[in-house]
C-alpha cells in the first residue's frame, strides 16, 4: 500500500466528525474523489511561446514575463461547483505537472509509465503522453542540465548523478521557489499598484538592465491581473445560466470579485483572500510553484477581517468557510515527479505552508482569532495540504497552546511546532534584522524564512552524510565498487587512532561539499541567466526597489539551504568505531570493514554493534558524536563562503523521505546498519536505537545547539497515542514539548502511533523496539511481550481508537 | 528466600536484613501519580500475590533474567560460566539449581538475552541523580519519583533517603506505592516526613483468602490503611487507595462492596480502581516463574467495559468518586 493510500484512508476515517462547514466539506469531498493526474497545459504553452520565431529576439526577462501571461491568458479556467474561492491550477481539478525548461525532462521521459507506475500514479490519457513526450527534442538543450554546464559531457555528468541522487541532490535544479511570497502587498495594492510603482521607478533610471527587467514585471503583473479578468468572465457567464437562484448570486458576487482582484487592492476579507489564491497560482506558472508558501495568513488577513467584522460584514463561520474553501484549493495542485523525485521527496505533498500564531514585530503575542480559526481548519480538514505549522513561544496564550496539543491527536499527521526563541536567534545570528526575524514563516518542511523579503532556497540541496563513512573505510569509494567518487584517504591499516578516522571522515565530508558547491553555483547561476522570475520577484521585496530579479540576488535577504540527511547514522557509526575498534578491542578496523563489506554477515558481530549505546539515550559518550557530527557539518557549510546572489550558504538538517533513498544506497555501517537500510528522518535518532524512553530522548535532543541550523532542522518525535490520549496524557506531552523548547529545542512533530503502528511493530519488530504499554506499576515495551500478547493488545488499541 | 509470611504477620517486620536492591527505573511514567515521574522499583515483598504483575519483584536478592527471544545461541555464556550452569540444548538454557548469580554470564553475553536483576541500593546519590535526570520535565509537569516494588517499604531506610537526597536537589513530588504491609512507625519516623502521596492498594477483605491469594492474613495492612487514611484527613498527606481487578478473585461483588464499606468508613472520597491486566504472564518464563494463579479463559484478556462499570458502581454508589484508565 503506497503513502497516499493510507493517506486517503485517515482522512476519509476523519470524515464523521467533520464540524466545518457543510461547504467545506462538500468541497473536500470533491477533491478527494479525484484521480490524481498530470496536466500538460502548463509545459505545452510553454513550448509554443518558445517555438514562436516571433519571440525570440527579445531578452530573457521578458521571453519569461511574456511566457507567464501567454499560459495565463491560454490555460483552461474552470469554476467548480460550489466554489466560494476560485481558481484552478492545471486543467484537471487534482494534478500535477512539470516544467521542461528545468528539470521536467525527467518526468517527461517516464510520462508512459506515469498512470501505472507503482508509487505515486498519475492519470494521463494517452494522447497526452504523446503529445507531452514529444516535447522532449525541442527542450534537450535548453534545461537545466544542458544550460548550467560548460559542454554537452558535463551536462550529462550532472543529469545521471541526479538521476541516481546518490552523494546529494541538488533540489534547485528544479526551480528555487522555496519563497512566502508578499501576498499581503497584491492584497493591499493589487497587480496595478505594482505596475504603477514600477512605472515610477523606470523614470528615475536609464540602466538598460533594470528597465529590462520593470518591463518584465509589468508584462507579468498584467498577466496576473488579466488571470482575475478570466474568473470574472467565467463567472458571470456561469451565472447567466446558472437556475438555481443562491448559486446564482455566489457566482455573480465571485464575478465582481475577480474583476476587482488581484488587479486591484482588496477591500474585503473575501476579496483578500481570493486575490491571493489567484497570485499563488500565478507563481506556479512562472517556475516550480512547490513549496510557494502563503505563510502567516493569521496575520495578514487579520486587518481585513477585524475590518469586516466591525463592519457587520461577516461572520466567523463565513470567514472559516472561505479560509477553510482556500486550504482544500491548495490540495488542488501535487507535483509530478519522475522516479527520482518520488523517492526522495514522497508523499505527493507540495509543501504549501500556513504558519500559525508567534510574535509580532515588537516581540509581543501575534495569536489572534484568525489564528484559532486555522487550527480548527487543521484539525477538520487534515488533508495533504496545506501543511499548518505553529510558532510557540514563552508568552504564547495558554488556550491557543491547549489547542495545539489537543489537534496533535486524531488521524493524520500532527501540526509541526515551532519554537520562537530559539528561532529568531538563529535568524538574528544569521543576518536577518530582529523585526523580520520576529515575522518569520516556515517555508516548505521545515525552513523559518522571512516572509515577502527572502530568497533563501531552503531545499538548495540534500546531501547523504553517512556515506562518508562508507567512503572514509574504502578510501574514497563504495564497498565492492572501483570507482572514486570520495576522496582518496588513507587504508583502514594505516588508521591507528580514532583521531586517524576522524581526520578522514573531515577529508570526505569536505571534498563532497566542495563538489556539491561546484554543482549548486552552476545552477543558482542558470536560474539568474536562463529562467529569471519577474512575476514571483514582484512579490519579493527589494527587486522592484532595485531593479534587480531575485535570481540575481534583489531580495532583500538571500541563502542557500543544504540539509544534511542521516546525521544519526553518522554519528552512531563514529561511536560505534570508537568503542568496538579502539576502547573495548574486540574488534579490529581492518576485521570491522571485512564484516561491513559481507554486510555484518556475523551474527555476534551484527548483535554487538547493535548493543552499543546511541545517540538519543541520554548517554554523554554516545551524543557527543552527534553534537560534533552536527556541529562539523555546519562549520563547513558555513566555510563554503558566499553563494551566487551574495547570500550565506545555511546547515539544515531534515530530509524529506531522501533518507529512504540515501540509505537504499549506502552499504552496512559500522552502527551495525546493514545495506540499503533506510536512516532516520532528520534529526531523530536511528530506529530502535532510543531505548530508554522520551524523556532520555529529548535531553538527548536538548544537547544540540539548534542555532547551527539557521535553515531548519525536523524532529519526528514517536509517541504511543494511547498513553497521550486523556486529559493527564495531554498535559504532560504539552509539558515534554515546553521542557524542551525552554532548554533551546528548535522544532517538533510528533507521530502519533496508532493500532496501525502496533501492527507494524508486530510485524517489524526493529521499527518500534521502544514502544511502550501502558500499565499502570508495570513497564513493558510492545517488542517484548509474545506475538499472542501483542495482537490482545492490538485489539484492545484499535477498540479504543 | 522470600520472608516467611507467617513470621511477618507476628512480628509487623519486613524489612529484609542483607540485600537492599531495586530492579528497574521507569522513565516517562504517566500513570504512576500526577505529571511526568520515573518510577524506582525496588525489589522484594512480603506479599506473594498469585498475578504479581512483576513477578522478579518478589524475591528480595538478585535474579538472573534469561529472554529466549533476544538469545543469538553464540554460547558465549557457556563458556563463561564457572559452574556449567548453562546448557543451550533445554528449554530456558539456565540450569538454576547449579546457578550462584555471579553474573559472569551477564558480562559475556551479546544480546541482552542474560541480564541480571537486581542493582544495590548503597549509592543512592546515584540513583537519585539518575532520577534526577528527568527533573525538568517533573518540575514543568507537576510530576516527580514513585517509589514501588515489590513493596517499598520493605526498605524504609533506603526510600527516606532517597526522598531526602531528591528533594534537596529539586523541589518534585514524591509518591509510595504500597501493599501496606509495613511497619508503621518507622514509616512514620524515617519516609513519611518526605512523602508527598501514597497509593495504597487494598486487594481481598476477607483475611482468609488474603491468606490464600497473597500469603498473609490482611488485618495488619488494614490497620496500617486506617493509620495512613487518619494522616489524609488532617496532614497535607495525599493518599489514594486502589484496588486491583483481578478477576472472579478481586472483582467480586461481594469483595469490592467489603472494601467500598472500609473506604467510606475511613473517609475516603476518591479510589482508583486498576483493571485486570494480562500481560504479566508473558515475563514469568524469563525467571524460571510457573503460572499460579488460573481463572481460565478471562486469563489472557482485558476486561470488558461493562464489567469495569458494574466494579465502578460499587464505589460511586457510596459516594466514592472512582478514577480507570481504560
Ligand atoms: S550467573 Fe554465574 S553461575 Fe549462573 S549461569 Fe551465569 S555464569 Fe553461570
Ligand atoms: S551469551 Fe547470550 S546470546 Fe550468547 S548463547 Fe548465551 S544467552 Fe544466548
Amino acid at each position: 500500500m503506497n503513502a497516499l493510500v493510507k493517506l486517503a484512508d485517515r482522512e476519509m476515517a476523519v470524515e464523521t466528525s467533520m464540524e466545518v462547514s457543510n461547504r467545506v466539506e462538500r468541497l473536500k469531498k470533491a477533491v478527494q474523489a479525484e484521480t490524481n493526474g498530470a496536466c500538460i497545459e502548463r509545459p505545452m504553452l510553454w513550448t509554443k511561446y518558445h517555438r514562436n520565431k516571433a519571440n525570440s529576439d527579445k531578452t530573457t526577462n521578458v521571453k519569461m514575463a511574456e511566457a507567464v501571461r501567454y499560459v495565463l491568458n491560454n490555460k483552461t479556467v474552470r469554476i467548480y461547483d460550489d466554489e466560494l474561492i476560485v481558481g484552478n491550477f492545471t486543467s484537471k481539478r487534482v494534478a500535477g505537472f512539470c516544467y521542461p525548461e528545468l528539470s521536467g525532462l525527467e518526468p517527461m521521459s517516464q510520462v508512459f509509465n506515469m498512470p501505472s507506475r507503482k508509487v505515486n500514479p498519475l492519470e494521463i490519457s494517452l494522447k497526452d503522453r504523446f503529445k507531452l513526450f514529444s516535447q522532449i527534442p525541442f527542450w534537450l538543450n535548453k534545461n537545466t542540465a544542458t544550460l548550467a554546464f560548460d559542454g554537452m559531457k558535463e551536462g550529462m555528468r550532472f543529469a545521471k548523478e541526479q538521476s541516481e541522487a546518490l552523494q546529494y541532490q541538488i533540489y534547485e535544479a528544479g526551480g528555487i521557489s522555496h519563497i512566502a511570497p508578499n501576498y499581503e502587498k497584491i492584497i493591499n495594492v493589487g497587480a496595478q499598484g505594482i505596475i504603477e510603482e514600477v512605472e515610477a521607478l523606470e523614470s528615475e533610471t536609464d540602466d538598460s538592465e533594470k528597465l529590462d527587467f520593470y518591463k518584465a514585471v509589468k508584462i507579468s503583473m498584467k498577466g496576473m491581473a488579466e488571470f482575475g479578468d478570466r474568473y470574472a468572465a467565467e463567472a458571470s457567464k456561469m451565472a447567466s445560466v446558472e437556475t438555481d437562484p443562491v448559486r446564482k448570486q455566489e457566482l455573480l458576487e465571485i464575478a465582481s470579485i475577480c474583476a476587482r482582484v488581484p488587479r486591484f487592492g482588496a477591500t474585503s476579507f473575501y476579496e483578500a483572500v481570493q486575490s491571493m489564491t489567484l497570485a499563488h497560482i500565478c507563481i506556479f506558472m512562472e517556475t516550480l510553484g512547490e513549496t510557494t508558501c502563503p505563510g502567516r495568513i493569521d496575520q495578514f488577513l487579520n486587518p481585513f477581517y477585524e475590518k469586516d467584522v466591525a463592519a457587520g460584514n461577516i461572520s466567523r463561520e463565513r470567514a472559516k468557510e472561505i479560509l477553510g474553501a482556500f486550504c482544500v484549493k491548495l490540495c488542488e495542485t501535487i507535483p509530478m515527479h519522475g522516479e527520482v523525485g518520488t523517492s526522495t521527496l514522497g508523499g505527493l505533498t507540495s509543501w504549501e505552508v500556513v504558519t500559525i500564531g508567534g510574535q509580532d514585530k515588537d516581540g509581543n503575542d501575534a495569536t489572534n482569532e484568525l489564528s484559532f480559526v486555522l487550527l480548527e481548519l487543521a484539525d477538520e480538514l487534515r488533508m495533504r495540504q496545506p501543511n499548518f505549522h505553529v510558532r510557540i513561544h514563552k508568552n504564547t496564550p495558554k488556550a491557543f497552546y491547549d489547542e495545539v496539543i489537543r489537534i496533535n491527536f486524531g488521524p493524520g499527521s500532527a501540526p509541526a511546532m515551532y519554537n520562537d526563541e530559539t528561532i529568531i536567534e538563529s535568524m538574528t545570528d544569521i543576518g536577518y534584522s530582529l523585526e523580520d526575524a520576529r515575522n518569520y514563516v516556515a517555508i516548505g518542511c521545515v525552513e523559518p524564512t522571512a516572509p515577502g523579503k527572502t530568497l533563501a532556497s531552503t531545499d538548495a540541496a540534500m546531501y547523504n552524510m553517512p556515506l562518508a563513512i562508507e567512503l572514509l573505510l574504502n578510501e574514497g569509494r563504495q564497498f565492492g565498487s572501483k570507482k572514486q567518487i570520495g576522496a582518496k584517504t588513507p587504508p583502514v591499516s594505516e588508521m591507528k587512532t580514532m583521531d586517524d578516522v576522524v581526520a578522514a571522515y573531515d577529508t570526505q565530508v569536505k571534498h563532497q561539499l566542495g563538489k556539491l558547491r561546484r554543482d549548486l553555483e552552476a545552477v543558482e547561476k542558470f536560474h539568474a541567466k536562463h529562467h529569471p522570475t519577474p512575476l514571483s520577484s514582484a512579490l519579493l521585496e527589494g527587486c522592484v526597489e532595485t531593479g534587480v530579479c531575485s535570481t540575481k540576488g534583489g531580495a532583500v535577504y538571500n541563502f542557500s539551504g543544504i540539509q544534511g540527511c542521516g546525521m544519526a547514522a553518522t554519528a552512531d557509526s563514529l561511536r560505534c568505531i570508537e568503542k568496538a575498534v579502539f576502547e573495548d578491542g574486540w574488534i579490529s578496523l581492518e576485521g570491522l570493514v571485512d564484516q561491513l563489506k559481507d554486510d555484518i554477515s556475523d551474527e555476534k558481530v551484527f548483535t554487538k554493534l547493535n548493543a552499543i549505546d546511541k545517540f538519543g539515550n541520554d548517554i554523554p559518550e554516545a551524543d557527543k558524536w552527534m553534537i560534533w557530527v552536527g556541529e562539523h557539518y555546519a562549520d563547513n557549510i558555513k566555510a563554503l563562503g558566499k553563494n551566487t546572489r551574495g547570500g550565506n550558504y545555511n546547515a539544515g538538517v531534515y530530509s524529506n523521505t531522501s533518507h529512504t533513498h540515501f540509505g537504499g544506497l549506502v552499504n552496512a555501517l559500522p552502527n551495525g546498519r546493514r545495506a540499503g537500510e533506510t536512516f532516520a528522518s532528520g534529526f531523530a535518532p536511528e530506529n530502535g536505537a532510543d531505548k530508554r524512553g522520551t524523556t532520555a530522548l529529548l535531553n538527548s535532543m536538548n544537547k544540540i545547539n539548534y542555532k547551527n541550523f539557521a535553515n531548519g532542522i525536523n524532529f519526528n518525535i514517536k509517541l504511543d497515542a494511547s498513553s497521550y490520549e486523556c486529559d493527564d496524557g495531554k498535559s504532560a506531552l504539552g509539558s515534554l514539548y515546553k521542557v524542551f523548547f525552554k532548554r533551546g529545542g528548535m522544532q517538533v512533530q510528533a507521530n502519533m502511533l496508532d493500532p496501525k503502528i502496533l501492527i507494524e511493530a508486530r510485524d517489524n519488530p526493529e521499527l518500534h523496539p521502544n514502544l511502550l504499554i501502558r500499565v499502570s506499576g508495570y513497564s513493558a515495551y510492545f517488542n517484548d511481550l509474545s506475538p499472542k500478547m501483542q495482537d490482545e493488545v492490538i485489539s484492545r488499541s484499535s477498540n479504543a481508537a | 528466600m522470600r520472608p516467611d509470611a507467617s513470621l511477618i504477620n507476628s512480628i509487623n517486620v519486613t524489612e529484609p536484613r542483607k540485600a537492599s536492591l531495586y530492579f528497574d527505573v521507569k522513565r516517562n511514567s504517566l500513570d504512576d501519580g500526577p505529571g511526568i515521574r520515573s518510577v524506582v522499583f525496588f525489589k522484594g515483598c512480603p506479599l506473594s500475590c498469585t498475578w504479581c504483575q512483576n513477578p522478579e519483584s518478589i524475591n528480595t536478592g538478585y535474579e538472573l533474567s534469561f529472554d529466549a527471544e533476544k538469545c543469538i545461541e553464540c554460547g558465549d555464556c557457556v563458556s563463561a560460566c564457572p559452574e556449567q550452569a548453562i546448557d543451550l540444548t533445554v528449554p530456558g538454557h539456565i540450569l538454576r539449581d547449579k546457578c550462584t548469580q555471579c553474573f559472569k554470564c551477564v558480562d559475556v553475553c551479546p544480546s541482552g538475552a542474560l541480564e541480571q536483576i537486581g542493582r544495590p541500593t548503597n549509592d543512592l546519590e546515584a540513583l537519585a541523580e539518575e532520577v534526577l535526570e528527568d527533573a525538568d520535565f517533573f518540575e514543568m509537569s507537576g510530576g516527580g519519583l514513585t517509589v514501588s516494588g515489590g513493596e517499598a517499604l520493605m526498605q524504609m531506610d533506603s526510600v527516606g533517603e532517597l526522598f531526602q537526597l531528591v528533594k534537596r536537589k529539586r523541589d518534585i513530588h514524591t509518591l509510595i506505592q504500597t501493599a501496606g504491609l509495613f511497619n508503621f512507625s518507622r514509616f512514620e519516623s524515617l519516609v513519611l516526613p518526605h512523602t508527598n502521596t501514597i497509593y495504597f492498594d487494598l486487594k481481598l477483605i476477607n483475611s482468609d483468602d488474603h491468606l490464600t491469594y497473597c500469603g498473609v492474613k490482611n488485618e495488619p495492612i488494614i490497620e496500617n490503611f486506617k493509620k495512613v487514611q487518619a494522616l489524609a484527613l488532617t496532614t497535607d498527606l495525599e493518599v489514594l487507595p486502589r484496588v486491583p481487578l483481578i478477576p472472579g478473585v478481586t472483582d467480586t461483588d461481594e469483595n469490592l462492596s467489603g472494601i467500598a464499606d472500609l473506604m467510606k468508613e475511613n473517609g475516603v472520597k476518591k479510589m482508583q480502581i486498576l483493571p485486570y491486566n494480562p500481560i504479566w504472564l508473558d515475563k514469568l518464563p524469563r525467571f524460571g516463574g510457573t503460572k499460579r494463579l488460573d481463572i481460565g479463559e478471562q486469563t489472557a484478556k482485558f476486561m470488558s467495559d461493562a464489567e469495569l462499570d458494574r466494579c465502578t458502581e460499587i464505589f460511586e454508589s457510596r459516594g466514592i468518586s472512582v478514577h480507570c484508565h481504560r
